[in-house]
């Protein structure tokens, strides 16, 4: 017997629906201990009633009210109430009759409603019921109480929330919640959270949390369900029994209509959940969330939906593979629509990077985001992955040139393989191909001249298409020798709030800034700043070489509170600029779980506040930890937006990988804003694609347009672009179709005949300090393909190894692609391939592929 | 009736309860009769339509989202913890003095001071209002499963501690125990 259980004091207070009700006289029928304990509730009950009825005489009897002044000036402003048609007169009967009921409804709550109540002649001596009943006269008739919630008075919500006193609330309730989730209380937790959110409905470590508690049950769930036995996905959730009223949903609701259409909405989707209508019940909530968008009993019902879905996928993968994949994203999909729906809180109409073009296309600019009333929160396999879409085939004939920005994050790489590590497929949009190429390091020759990075082009069969070559173009930033680096200062901003708590992320923070500050020394100055619900610098503006204050301050860290970013990395601009050296390297590094406070900065103004501070010389690094993979796109915008990198650190070898292994590469600029722009050449190439930098594209007037920004480039990093080429002579695949011959234009007379030559790569970067940018031109010959590409020439190890990481991201975006390029060629290229693998990266490459590749097949046993 | 009495007869039913729910909301005596001041003026201008039917749960929302308001702006760097203004709240009551009001007044209210200040609010609105619990969750701005949690999880602590008094003392004689008729604590 769960006496923690609400429903005992609901029933008591005739608050449980039929079903409820019925049960729990079933249970108190059958057990004497449930009879006991109600009835020792019950007796306390009465006495808070006696206790709370003789206060409020004591009060009435005083004269604890208002004082004669304020009392006036009410009746004054009662009195100068200019005549209102909408005011109508009470009729004074009802109103008596309203009284003698409320009366009766004062002490009818501690009487169960199945037993008379003799006790209420009594309690009427005791208390000034008539008085208590005259405030309430609603509550004894169901259909006026019913309207209750229904008003909506827009002027009232506008003082929610109130930021000042809610923000302990919420601080203390998340680190509640925190320890209960810890303690293994899913539900006790998931009820602090919900009460969280009753403050601060959009709070985003609320929300997270209420992510895990979620991924917990579901983990708990298959545990359960393995051994055969079902368990309710539902839990107690009376909120949604509410009444029903179905002839409602004929008519355009006004607002004071919607809240009894969510209702029987809520009511008849949680019957068709149980009934395993899974389709239909997600449409109803898709109903409900249209007119209440943010209603938490619809989103929270999706949850249920999606986990139930994973469940029969689960079941259904040995059967199907290919269905499994595209239900689980859909699945995925629905999971985050509350985590989405904060996105577009946040201010989804960003510009630029990732999301950029998904959100403006989605979301209208205003308040009212009517896009997203009609259905957009509802979307499947949509989540703070913003969508992308693959690129196409394009003919040189319409396009002859393809420009792109270069990517040196590597993020994509470190989340998929958290999900794979969960034993999960990642979302489609969680893999960016090229992030996927990036991440590993390649023997790509360095610079001889002068130049800050060299780049080679190689050509080869394309693996997945005999008919296709695979031009592959690598550039490689020079190398810096530890001694003559330039100094470093650097300025840790950290997120220190609740949600920071867990294992991977703060902890984790410290033991990768304790090792990066092993590398720093007398040449470098570190300070750090800390935000949650208040933002300071923990550490001023200190030498490298004090090694010791760097980890007493680092160690002095603590998860506390909720999270404010925008004063935070103000405030880490600020130091940066205090301890700005000219010339060397000046750096924000922000280590969060992205959850950035939206109340405080709308995020344009974050992203508009960095960029305007990378100009000053500040750039930026964004390490992103345990996300629950989340706010990866809002990460990936701000890292671009502040001339910096992203990368995701889901563990401490990610960590040194990219901090101590990589340092200068993370931390030390050597060419900024490179972009990329090749032409092709009509008489030998028919069509191309790039693979990946999907959020990477440019036009191609961008290329020569110094204000136009692009990826950065550092110390001894590489970056990889593939092109699938189609040569000349052969079909297109899927290229969108040809133009009509234009009427008024002349055809340029163009296409100079040069068979010699495939294309031109040209490149345009800018010294790190530089505005101007500088262009360097290669013209790749038909001799660069090999004599016998189609037969039996092999590429270079890294250009079969990264060829094999594309194929792979390819496969993980859109499964389809395993017929072009089944899991066990990706495997036996990567396992070719390997070659020294100093660090073990390509290794654990190789597991990936093989933890993908079992993933559907073992799932469902 | 016409709007001027229908108001008065609003001031006259509903302010003292709001009063006392303002002050346990709030720091201070004169911010929350000010809240409860603002609450009434704004009726004035409030649409009686819109507020007929459920005045009290009315009054009290626009009486709770005022007075939250109202703190915001007169202290915004103020971070008090909830235990922090319950202690400003009750100003000069040593704990004499509250053994003393705990000897006067009964074990129940003394009990209920010591809930936490979402449940007693909770189990103020309950009690005190009769209102239901969609309505406190309206009020509270929380769900109505977490007004069910606040309220049981309020009487359950009060119903432990009566019952290990009782097991250390005897059964406490209290003139609400009396009043309502009911026996003693089994």
């Amino acid at each position: 017997m769960n006496t923690n259980d609400p429903k005992w004091t609901a029933y008591l207070l005739n608050e449980l629906n039929e079903t409820d009700r019925l049960r729990m006289e079933a249970e108190i029928e059958a057990s004497p201990e449930a009879s006991a304990f109600l009835e020792s509730l019950r007796e306390t009950a009465d006495q808070i009633q006696a206790a709370m009825n003789a206060e409020y005489g004591m009060d009435a009897e005083n004269g604890m009210g208002l004082d004669g002044d304020r009392k006036e000036r009410i009746l004054q402003a009662a009195a100068s109430t200019p005549s209102s048609p909408f005011r109508s007169a009470i009729p004074a009967l009802a109103l008596a009759a309203s009284l003698a009921i409320a009366a009766f409804a004062a002490v009818r709550f501690f009487n169960p409603p199945t037993t008379p109540s003799p006790e209420i002649a009594e309690v009427d001596e005791i208390g000034e019921i008539p008085e208590i009943a005259a405030q309430d006269s609603q509550e004894p008739l169901p259909e006026i109480s019913q309207t209750v919630p229904e008003e909506e008075h827009p002027e009232d919500r506008v003082t929610e929330p109130a930021r000042n006193e809610t923000r302990t609330i919420v601080t203390s309730l998340l680190e509640r919640g925190q320890q209960e989730m810890e303690a293994g209380q899913l539900d006790t937790a998931k009820q602090t959270m919900e009460e969280l959110l009753g403050h601060d409905r959009y709070n985003p470590d609320a929300l997270s949390l209420l992510e895990q508690i979620a991924a917990e049950r579901w983990k708990h769930i298959s545990v359960v369900r393995r051994g055969g036995i079902r368990v309710s996905m539902d839990d107690d959730e009376s909120g949604l029994s509410l009444e029903k009223n179905a002839e409602d949903l004929e008519t355009e609701p006004s607002p004071n209509e919607t809240h009894a259409i969510v209702a029987s909405l809520l009511e008849r989707g949680q019957q068709e959940m149980e009934a395993g209508q899974l389709d239909i019940a997600k449409k109803t909530m898709d109903e409900v969330l249209g007119h209440d968008r943010y209603n938490r009993d619809a989103l929270t019902l999706l949850e249920q939906i999606a986990m139930k879905r994973w469940e029969l996928v689960r079941v259904d993968r040995r059967t199907s593979v290919r269905e499994t994949m595209a239900d689980g994203e859909k699945a995925w999909g629905t999971r985050v629509v509350a985590i989405e729906a904060r996105f577009l809180e946040l201010g989804g109409g960003g510009t630029g990077g990732g999301g950029g073009q998904f959100w403006s296309e989605h979301s209208a600019s205003g308040e009212e985001r009517p896009g997203l009333r009609e259905g957009r929160v509802i979307s499947p396999s949509l989540d703070d992955f913003p969508m992308l879409r693959p690129n196409t085939f394009q003919r040189v004939n319409d396009h002859p040139l393809s420009t792109f920005s270069i990517d040196v994050d590597t993020a994509s790489y470190s989340v998929v393989r958290s999900f794979l590590n969960q034993g999960t497929l990642p979302p489609r949009d969680a893999v960016r191909v090229e992030e996927m190429i990036n991440y590993f390091p390649y023997d790509y020759a360095p610079p001889a001249d002068g130049t800050p990075f060299s780049s080679s082009m190689e050509v080869a069969a394309c693996p997945w298409n005999a008919n296709h070559l695979l031009l592959r173009i690598g550039l490689k930033g020079r190398e810096i020798p530890m001694e003559e680096r330039p100094p470093l200062n650097l300025v840790y901003l950290i997120d220190v709030s609740g949600s920071m708590r867990s294992p991977n992320r703060l902890p984790l923070v410290k033991r990768a800034l304790t090792a990066l500050a092993h590398q720093l020394d007398e040449r470098d100055q570190v300070a750090i700043v800390v935000y949650a619900g208040a933002t300071g610098l923990v550490l001023p503006s200190t030498s490298g070489a004090d090694t010791q204050a760097i980890l007493d301050a680092i160690n002095g860290l603590e998860a506390r509170g909720s999270t404010a970013g925008s004063a935070g990395i103000q405030l880490a601009y600020k130091t940066a600029l205090e301890q700005f050296r000219e010339g060397e390297v000046n750096r924000v590094i922000l280590c969060t779980d992205g959850d950035f406070n939206v109340g405080i900065t709308h995020r344009g103004d974050l992203e508009r506040f960095i960029e305007e501070k990378a100009e000053s010389g500040v750039s930026l690094t964004v390490l992103g930890f345990g996300m629950g993979n989340i706010k990866d796109s809002t990460l990936e915008i701000l890292s671009n937006k502040g001339n910096g990198n992203y990368a995701y650190i889901d563990d401490f070898n990610e960590a040194r990988k990219v901090l101590v292994d990589q340092m200068l590469g993370t931390l030390v600029t050597i060419a900024k804003d490179v972009k990329i722009q090749v032409e092709f050449n009509p008489a030998t190439v028919a069509g191309y694609r790039l693979i990946g930098y999907e959020n990477r594209i440019l036009q191609k007037e961008d290329f020569n347009n110094d204000e136009v920004d692009a990826g950065d480039i550092g110390a001894g990093h590489t970056v990889t672009a593939f092109y699938e080429l189609v040569p000349a002579g052969q079909p297109v695949p899927d290229a969108p179709p040809e133009v009509d011959p234009l009427r008024y234009q002349v055809e340029p007379p163009t296409v100079r005949e040069n068979e010699e030559e495939l294309l031109t790569l040209k490149l345009r970067y800018k010294e790190p300090e530089g505005d101007a940018s500088k262009l360097l031109t290669f013209p790749l010959g038909l001799d660069a393909v090999p004599e016998d590409w189609d037969g039996q020439h092999t590429p270079s190890p890294d250009f079969q190894f990264a060829s094999a990481v594309a194929a792979y991201g390819m496969v993980l975006r859109d499964p389809a692609f395993a017929k072009s390029m089944p899991w066990e060629r990706i495997l036996s290229l990567a396992e070719s391939a390997k070659g020294d693998d100093p660090h073990g990266y390509r290794t654990e490459f190789i597991r990936l592929i093989r933890n993908a590749m079992a993933l559907p097949r073992t799932e469902g046993e | 009736m016409t709007d001027e009495q229908w108001i008065a007869s609003l001031v006259d039913a509903h302010e003292s309860a709001l009063c006392r729910y303002a002050r346990s909301l709030s720091a201070d005596e004169a911010t929350a009769l000010d809240a409860v001041q603002e609450t009434f003026l704004r009726l004035c201008k409030t649409k009686r339509v819109k507020v007929e039917g459920h005045e009290a749960a009315w009054l009290f929302r626009v009486c709770r989202s005022r007075l939250v308001d109202m703190q915001r702006k007169s202290k915004p760097m103020q971070n008090l913890s909830i235990k922090q203004q319950a202690i400003l709240a009750a100003p000069g009551l040593s704990p004499d003095a509250v053994l003393e009001r705990r000897d006067s007044e009964g074990i129940v209210p003394a009990l209920l001071k010591d809930l936490p200040d979402r449940q007693r609010e909770a189990i103020r609105l309950k009690f005190q209002q009769s209102m239901s619990y969609r309505e406190i969750a309206d009020i509270m701005r929380i769900s109505e499963s977490n007004v069910g949690f606040l309220i049981h999880t309020g009487v359950k602590t009060l119903r432990d501690q009566m019952q290990k008094r009782h097991r250390h003392h005897g059964p406490v004689p209290s003139p609400t125990l009396l009043q309502t008729g009911k026996g003693a604590l089994s």
